[in-house]
C-alpha cells in the first residue's frame, strides 16, 4: 500500500552527535500518528528535515509512493505539508486574515489585496472542520488556543494535507486541549493525516491512531493505542522502567513556614500582576500554584524571592518578616528557589558547573576563607553533587551551557538541595525536561516535603501539580480564586477554576 | 620457564618449588596482613604440595637480611609483605633476576619482569566504611587512627574522608597518624582523645596500633570499624574480647585470596612479572566485613545506602579520586584544558595572522600601482613591490623586537597598555563599557604628578607609593562616578564615561597651561616631579624602568581578584548573567560600581607610570597620551578580557608601534599608519569573528547540536 507520507533510513548528523539515525516512519492517509520520544530524542530533528528546514544526509521522503526532494518550507508548503510551531508565527497586530493569507496574499486588480475573498475561505474552512474562528478578530485578542487554531487553519488554507502539530498541548488548559482533540479527530475524519508530536503519556492514548517512539534518534517501535500501556511507552521513551507515578505518604504538615497576605506585586508594564494574594505553606506540605500561564504566578515567585518588589501585603518566614527582602538575605532564612527559567536566572552558562554549584554560597564557608574563594573546596562539593544527583558530565569544569537541559535542572536543584533549606520554591522545575528526569526531580520534591520542607509548586502541568501537591491552590488573574484539598480536587472542577469558572460550594 | 625448570636436574628443581615469606615487622599470627598473606600461602602450598618457609621480621632493618636468607635457602618465590620491605625489593630482585618475588602493598618502580606487585584499592575500602560511619554517627564526629603515612594508609585513611562526607555532608572527621603500627597503646590513648573530643565512630586503619585504637574506643562505647581483615575474629577474639559488641565493621583487604592466587599462579608456571594486581570491589579484592555483633545497628536504610554505594564505586559511577600514592586526585590541568574552547584562540592568533596578511596585500599593491603608473614593465613592478614587502616587515620586526634595545622599547611601550587594557577588561568582566579609560588615565597622571612635584624631601620609598597611591585614587574616583550613576539611576555608563573623558582631557589642558604650569619651560608642562617620585630604572641604557614590574603584578593582581576572590566572582557573574547574579543574591549595583572604580583605578596607574616612569616624560603635558585609553579596549578584545591575555595583546600592541617607526625609515614608500590599518583589521576581524571562522572554516561555538551529555537512563 502506499502512505500519505514515509520517510526511509533518515539520517542527520550534527556534530558530535547523530540526531537521526536510519529512521522509518510513514504515515497513513486519515491517521493521527503521535510521535513520542523525549527531548533530544531526534523528533524535533526528524519533522525539520520533513518541512525543509534541514538536509538529511542520508535517505529518502516519499508523499504518495512518489520520492520527493525538500529543501525549504516553501517546498514543503507547495507539496502539502504544514506545520503548527509550539511558539505561534503570528503577527499580534494583525487580525486573522491577514495573518492567514501571509506570504499567500490574493490581489485584485494587480496590487490590492482582496481581503473579502480570503475572508471567505477561511469561513469555509472553519466550517468544515469545525474550526471557528473570526477572520476579522485581531490576534492579539485571542486567547491561546484559538490562536493556535488560527495556525491549524493557516495551513488548511494553504491545502496542507499532512499536518505536523509540534507539542499543541503545551500551552492549553485540559479543556481547551480537549477541544484541540476533537478537532483533530475531525481533521483525520477528512482525510488528513497529522503527525502529533509529544512527550505527554496521556495524550497519546486521547487521540493517537498509532505511536512512534523514538529514542537517541532512532525508532524503538511503532505501536497502537490498544496494544501499549502508559507504562509500555515510557519505558520504550526511557529505554528502562519508569515509575510513573509519585510514590509519596500523606503529608504530615507542622508549622506554617511561609505565610502571604494580600499580596499586590506590579509586573514589567506596571499592571497588577498579583492582586492579593494571600496564603501559606506549612512544614511538610506541597503546596501546588495550579493555573494557564501568565495569570500572575511568575511574578508572584519573583515577590517571594526578592526579585521584584511588591506594593502591598505581608510576606513572613519562619515569622520573620521578609517583605521586600534582598534574594540573599530570603535565601539566608534557608529559602530554595528552582527558578522557572532556568537560563536566565538558574544558571551561568560560561561558568563551569563547579562555580554553577556555589552560585549562591560562594561566599560562605568552607567555599571562601573571608574574600578567598578556595576551589579545592568548591571542587570537592562540585563532585560530591554531581555523583549524588547524577548531573551527567565529563568534568566539573564543563561549561553548564554544554550540559543538556535535563542535567542542567539537576544541577539547579543539587545546588538548591545541598544547604539546609526550609522552604523549596519550584516553579515550573520539570518544563522542557524528559521522562527521567521529570521523575528525578519529583522523588526529590517529595523527598524534602518528607523531611519537613515546606514546598511551594508552581506549575502549568495540572498533572504536575496533581501528582504532587496535598493542597492546591488555583491562581487566576493575579489571585487565589480557590485553594483544595489534593485528594478532593478533580480534574474537571481544577480545569474550571483555571479558566476563571467559579461555582459556590466548591 | 617453571615448567622447564622440573625436568632439569634436581638441585634446580628443588629450588624452583620452594616458597618464603618475610613478614613485615610482626607475627604470622598477629591478625594483620602478615597472618593474612601467610595464610593465603599456606592454603596454596599445602593443596598444591609445596615446600614453604617463612621468616617473621622483628626489625625494619632485618629486612634485607631476611631476603637473603630465603634466597640463600633456595627459594624460588619469595613473598614479601608490608610497604616497608618494598624497596628492598626493587634492590635484591635486580640482583637474583632468577628468583620471582610477589610484593604485598607495595609497587616497584619500574617494573622488573620478576616481580609481581599485589596492590588494593584500599582507597575503595576506606570509602565504604566511611559510609557506614557517616550513616551510623549521632554527634557526626567521627574519627581515623590511621599507621605509618605510607600510600596504603593514606588511602584508607582519605577513602574514610571522602565516604564519610558523600553520605554525610555534615560529618568532621579527625584524623592522626601514628609512625608505626606497632603501637597500639599509642593508637589508644589517640582513640580516647578522639572520643573525648565528641567522636563516636573510630576507624583504626593502621595495623596493631589501629588494633589498639578501636579495642580502647571500644570499651570506651565508641563505635568502631577495623582494617585489613575481619577484626571481629583477631582483636576482638571472636567476640569474646570486651567491646565486641561496638565493632561495626571492617574495611578489608584480600590479602590471602590474592597470595594463594598469585603462588597457585607461579606454581602453574603462569607467573606474571612486571605487572601488578589490583584488589578492587570489582574482582572481591576489598570490601566490608559483616557487621557481627552490631548486626542490629546498621538499619535497612543504610544497608540500601552502602549497597548503592558500593554499586556506583565498582562500576565506575563513583570516584574515591584518590591516587595510587594516596594523593588527592581533583581534576588535573589537563582535564580543565579539555573542556576549554581551542577555537577562540585560533580565531585571535587567525586574526592577526590575517590583518598582518592584508597590510602586506597593502603595500604590494600601493607600491605596484605606483611603479605601473611610472610605466615600469611588470617583471620589475612585481620584483620592487614583493622587496617592499620584506623590508617593511622586516623593518617592523627588527624595530619591534630585533635588538634587545627594540625589544626594551616595545616593553616600555606595552606597559600603559597594559594597565589600560586590565581596567577595560576588569569592566568587560562585570559586563561594563569603560570607555572612560582615557579619562581616568589622565586623571591619574594628574593626582600622581601633582603628588609628585608639590612634595619634596621624601624618601623614595615612601614619596613614589605616596605618588602611585594618589594616582590610582584619582583614576578610581573618575571611574566610580559613573559606575555610581548607573547603579543609581540606571544612566549608561558609555556616555557618561564618554562625557567624563572631555572633562578630565580638557581639565588637565587648563591645568597644565595656567595654574600647574612650569614657568621657566617654554612647553605646556608642569615641573618636573621630585627625583623622589620617579620610577628608578631598572636597566638605565636601555630606559627600563620598574613600572614595567608594577604592571606585571598589575596582570596577576587582576586575575586572583577576578578568579579566586568572592568580589571577583560576584563581578564575573554579574558580567556573565545579570539576572542569575541577582538571583544568586549577589548586588549588581555594587558590583558595578567596585568594578568601575578599580577600572579607574588601574587606568590612573596606566597614566601614572607613563608620567612617572619614562624618562622623556617626569612631568604631564597637556597631551601626554596618545590614546592609550582607547587603545586599551581593543588590547582588552583581543585579550578577551581575561588578565593572562592582556599582556601578549598589549606586547603586540606595542612593539606594532614601536617597530613602526623603522619599517617607516627601511621603506621609505609607505606611511606609519599602516600600522593602524593592521590594528584596525585585527580589531574588525575579532569583532566580527564569522569573518574569519568563515575564511579558515572554523567551526561557530554554541551550536545546538554540540551537547556532551544527553539524555538520562543510559
Amino acid at each position: 500500500m502506499t502512505f500519505a507520507l514515509e520517510m526511509r533510513g533518515i539520517t542527520k548528523r550534527f556534530p558530535g552527535v547523530l540526531a537521526n539515525d536510519h529512521i522509518d516512519f510513514a504515515l497513513e492517509t486519515g491517521e493521527i500518528h503521535c510521535l513520542l520520544g523525549e527531548n533530544g530524542a531526534g523528533k524535533s530533528t526528524l519533522m525539520n528535515i520533513l518541512y525543509g528546514l534541514y538536509r538529511p544526509d542520508e535517505g529518502h521522503i516519499f508523499l504518495d509512493g512518489r520520492e520527493v526532494h525538500i529543501s525549504s518550507p516553501t517546498d514543503a508548503i507547495r507539496l502539502g505539508i504544514g506545520m503548527v510551531h509550539q511558539h505561534f508565527m503570528l503577527i499580534p497586530v494583525m487580525t486573522v486574515a491577514e495573518n492567514i493569507m501571509l506570504g499567500t496574499e490574493i490581489v485584485k486588480n494587480g496590487f490590492v489585496l482582496d481581503q473579502d475573498t480570503a475572508a471567505q475561505r477561511i469561513r469555509e474552512i472553519s466550517h468544515q472542520y469545525g474550526l471557528e474562528v473570526d477572520p476579522s478578530a485581531y490576534i492579539k485578542d485571542l486567547p491561546v488556543g484559538l490562536q493556535q487554531r488560527v495556525e491549524i487553519v493557516k495551513a488548511l488554507y494553504r491545502q496542507a494535507s499532512i499536518l505536523i502539530l509540534d507539542e499543541p498541548t503545551a500551552v492549553l488548559i485540559p479543556q481547551e486541549a480537549d477541544d484541540l482533540f476533537t478537532i483533530m479527530r475531525e481533521l483525520a475524519k477528512q482525510g488528513k493525516s497529522i503527525i502529533f508530536i509529544t512527550h505527554k503519556l496521556g495524550e497519546v492514548f486521547a487521540v493517537a491512531d498509532r505511536i512512534t517512539v523514538l529514542r537517541n534518534g532512532r525508532v524503538v517501535g511503532t505501536t497502537r493505542p490498544s496494544d501499549a500501556t502508559q507504562s509500555s511507552l515510557a519505558a520504550m521513551m526511557v529505554g528502562r522502567e519508569v515509575i510513573l507515578t509519585v510514590d509519596r505518604r500523606p503529608a504530615q504538615p507542622g508549622d506554617i513556614v511561609l505565610e502571604v497576605r494580600d499580596l499586590k506585586v506590579l509586573d514589567d508594564r506596571g499592571s497588577m500582576a498579583v492582586n492579593g494574594a494571600s496564603f501559606e505553606v506549612r512544614a511538610g506540605e506541597v503546596l501546588g500554584i495550579a493555573g494557564v500561564q501568565g495569570n500572575g504566578q511568575t511574578e508572584l515567585v519573583e515577590a517571594l524571592t526578592g526579585l521584584r518588589p511588591t506594593i502591598a501585603g505581608r510576606v513572613s518566614i519562619d515569622g520573620v518578616d521578609v517583605t521586600n527582602a534582598s534574594p540573599r538575605r530570603i535565601s539566608e532564612q534557608g529559602v530554595a528557589h528552582i527558578p522557572e527559567d532556568r537560563h536566565e536566572h538558574g544558571m551561568v552558562g560560561s561558568y563551569p558547573v563547579a562555580d554553577n554549584l556555589v552560585l549562591n554560597t560562594y561566599y560562605r564557608q568552607p567555599f571562601a576563607r573571608g574574600a578567598i574563594l578556595d576551589h579545592r573546596a568548591i571542587e570537592e562539593h562540585a563532585w560530591r553533587l554531581v555523583h549524588e544527583f547524577d548531573i551527567r558530565t565529563p568534568s566539573v569544569y564543563m561549561p553548564a551551557s554544554n550540559l543538556s537541559g535535563g542535567n542542567q535542572q539537576k544541577m539547579i536543584v543539587a545546588r538548591e538541595f545541598s544547604r539546609p533549606i526550609k522552604l523549596l520554591i519550584a516553579a515550573q522545575p520539570t518544563r522542557g525536561l524528559d521522562v527521567g528526569s521529570i521523575e528525578f526531580i519529583h522523588k526529590r520534591l517529595v523527598q524534602a516535603r518528607d523531611q519537613g520542607v515546606a514546598v511551594l509548586l508552581v506549575s502549568a502541568e495540572l498533572d504536575e501539580i496533581m501528582s504532587l501537591a496535598d493542597r492546591i491552590a488555583v491562581m487566576y488573574k493575579g489571585q487565589i480564586i480557590a485553594t483544595l484539598d489534593a485528594t478532593q480536587a478533580e480534574r474537571a472542577t481544577l480545569g474550571l477554576l483555571m479558566a476563571g469558572v467559579t461555582s459556590h460550594g466548591a | 620457564m617453571q615448567n622447564l625448570s622440573h625436568n632439569t636436574g634436581s638441585p634446580e628443581d628443588e629450588r624452583r618449588v620452594r616458597v618464603g615469606l618475610v613478614t613485615d615487622v610482626g607475627h604470622i599470627d598477629d591478625g594483620t596482613f602478615n597472618q593474612y598473606a601467610y595464610e593465603g600461602l599456606r592454603r596454596a602450598a599445602t593443596e598444591l604440595g609445596l615446600e614453604y618457609t617463612y621468616i617473621e621480621t622483628v626489625r625494619p632493618e632485618d629486612h634485607e637480611v631476611n631476603l637473603l636468607i630465603l634466597i640463600e635457602e633456595q627459594c624460588g618465590l619469595i613473598i614479601t609483605v608490608g610497604n616497608g620491605l618494598g624497596k628492598v625489593v626493587e634492590r635484591v630482585a635486580k640482583e637474583h633476576p632468577d628468583v620471582d618475588f610477589v610484593t604485598v602493598d607495595f609497587v616497584v618502580q619500574p617494573p622488573l619482569s620478576n616481580v609481581l606487585s599485589l596492590v588494593f584499592a584500599e582507597d575503595q575500602a576506606g570509602f565504604l566504611a566511611g559510609a557506614l560511619a557517616g550513616c551510623i554517627t549521632r554527634s557526626n564526629i567521627v574519627g581515623v587512627v590511621a599507621g605509618e603515612t605510607v600510600p596504603p594508609v593514606l588511602r584508607f585513611r582519605k577513602g574514610f574522608a571522602r565516604g564519610a562526607r558523600y553520605v554525610n555532608p555534615k560529618v568532621r572527621v579527625l584524623s592522626e597518624h601514628v609512625e608505626s603500627f606497632n603501637d597500639p597503646d599509642k593508637g589508644r590513648s589517640i582513640a580516647l582523645s578522639f572520643v573525648e573530643r565528641g567522636a563516636d565512630v573510630i576507624f583504626g586503619a593502621g595495623g596493631r596500633t589501629g588494633s589498639g585504637a578501636i579495642r580502647g574506643a571500644a570499651e570506651a562505647g565508641a563505635w568502631v570499624i577495623g582494617v585489613d581483615q575481619d577484626e571481629w575474629f583477631t582483636t576482638f577474639e571472636r567476640g569474646r574480647a570486651p567491646g565486641s559488641d561496638r565493632l561495626v565493621s571492617s574495611a578489608i583487604k584480600r590479602v590471602d585470596i590474592a597470595v594463594e592466587n598469585a603462588v597457585r599462579d607461579w606454581a602453574a608456571g603462569r607467573f606474571k612479572g612486571k605487572s601488578n594486581w589490583l584488589g578492587s570491589l570489582r574482582n572481591g579484592g576489598v570490601g566490608l566485613a559483616p557487621f557481627h555483633a552490631a548486626e542490629n545497628v546498621v538499619s535497612q536504610e543504610i544497608r540500601a545506602r552502602l549497597n548503592e554505594v558500593t554499586i556506583r564505586l565498582r562500576d565506575g559511577a563513583l570516584q574515591t579520586r584518590i591516587g595510587p600514592a594516596g594523593e588527592d586526585q581533583l581534576e588535573t590541568l589537563w582535564d580543565r584544558l579539555r573542556v576549554w574552547d581551542w577555537g577562540e584562540l585560533a580565531v585571535l592568533v587567525l586574526a592577526v595572522c590575517t590583518a598582518l596578511l592584508i597590510g602586506a596585500v597593502v603595500i604590494w599593491v600601493t607600491r605596484a600601482a605606483d611603479l605601473r603608473g611610472a610605466g615600469l614593465p611588470w617583471s620589475q613592478v612585481i620584483q620592487e613591490a614583493n622587496a617592499l614587502v620584506v623590508s617593511a616587515y622586516g623593518g617592523l620586526y627588527e624595530g619591534a623586537i630585533g635588538s634587545p634595545r627594540a625589544l626594551a622599547g616595545s616593553l616600555i611601550y606595552c606597559t600603559p597598555y597594559v594597565m589600560a587594557g586590565l581596567a577595560v577588561a576588569l569592566g568587560f568582566q562585570c559586563g561594563l563599557f569603560n570607555i572612560g579609560v582615557e579619562g581616568q588615565l589622565y586623571m591619574g597622571a594628574l593626582c600622581a604628578t601633582v603628588v609628585g612635584f608639590s612634595i619634596t624631601g621624601l624618601p623614595i620609598y615612601v614619596h613614589l607609593p605616596l605618588a602611585v597611591a594618589a594616582g590610582a585614587l584619582g583614576g578610581a574616583v573618575w571611574g566610580a562616578i559613573p559606575g555610581a550613576l548607573k547603579a543609581i539611576t540606571g544612566a549608561h555608563e558609555v556616555i557618561n564615561t564618554i562625557m567624563m573623558n572631555y572633562i578630565a582631557v580638557k581639565t588637565v589642558d587648563y591645568l597644565v597651561k595656567n595654574p600647574l604650569k612650569d614657568v621657566t619651560a617654554t612647553l605646556d608642562r608642569t615641573p618636573f616631579v621630585a627625583e623622589s617620585a620617579r620610577f628608578p630604572l631598572l636597566v638605565p641604557q636601555l630606559n627600563i624602568h620598574s613600572a614595567v614590574l608594577l604592571a606585571f603584578a598589575a596582570i596577576g593582581l587582576v586575575w586572583y581578584f577576578l578568579f579566586k576572590t568572592t568580589w571577583g566572582f560576584e563581578i564575573r557573574t554579574v558580567g556573565a548573567n545579570p539576572s542569575a547574579a541577582r538571583y544568586a543574591g549577589i548586588s549588581v549595583k555594587r558590583s558595578f560600581v567596585l568594578a568601575m572604580a578599580l577600572s579607574g583605578m588601574l587606568a590612573g596607574m596606566g597614566g601614572l607610570d607613563v608620567v612617572l616612569g619614562r624618562p622623556s616624560e617626569y612631568a604631564l603635558k597637556a597631551a601626554f597620551s596618545t590614546g592609550f585609553g582607547f587603545d586599551g579596549i581593543a588590547v582588552a578584545m583581543l585579550a578577551k578580557s581575561h588578565p593572562l591575555g592582556v599582556f601578549p595583546a598589549a606586547f603586540l600592541w606595542g612593539a606594532l608601534r614601536n617597530g613602526a617607526g623603522l619599517m617607516q625609515v627601511r621603506a621609505q614608500a609607505i606611511s606609519i599608519d599602516l600600522v593602524n590599518i593592521i590594528q584596525g583589521l585585527v580589531i574588525m576581524f575579532i569583532a566580527a569573528d564569522q569573518i574569519i571562522r568563515w575564511l579558515y572554516r572554523l567551526r561557530a561555538r554554541g551550536e545546538k547540536a554540540v551537547v556532551f551529555t544527553r539524555g538520562w537512563g543510559r
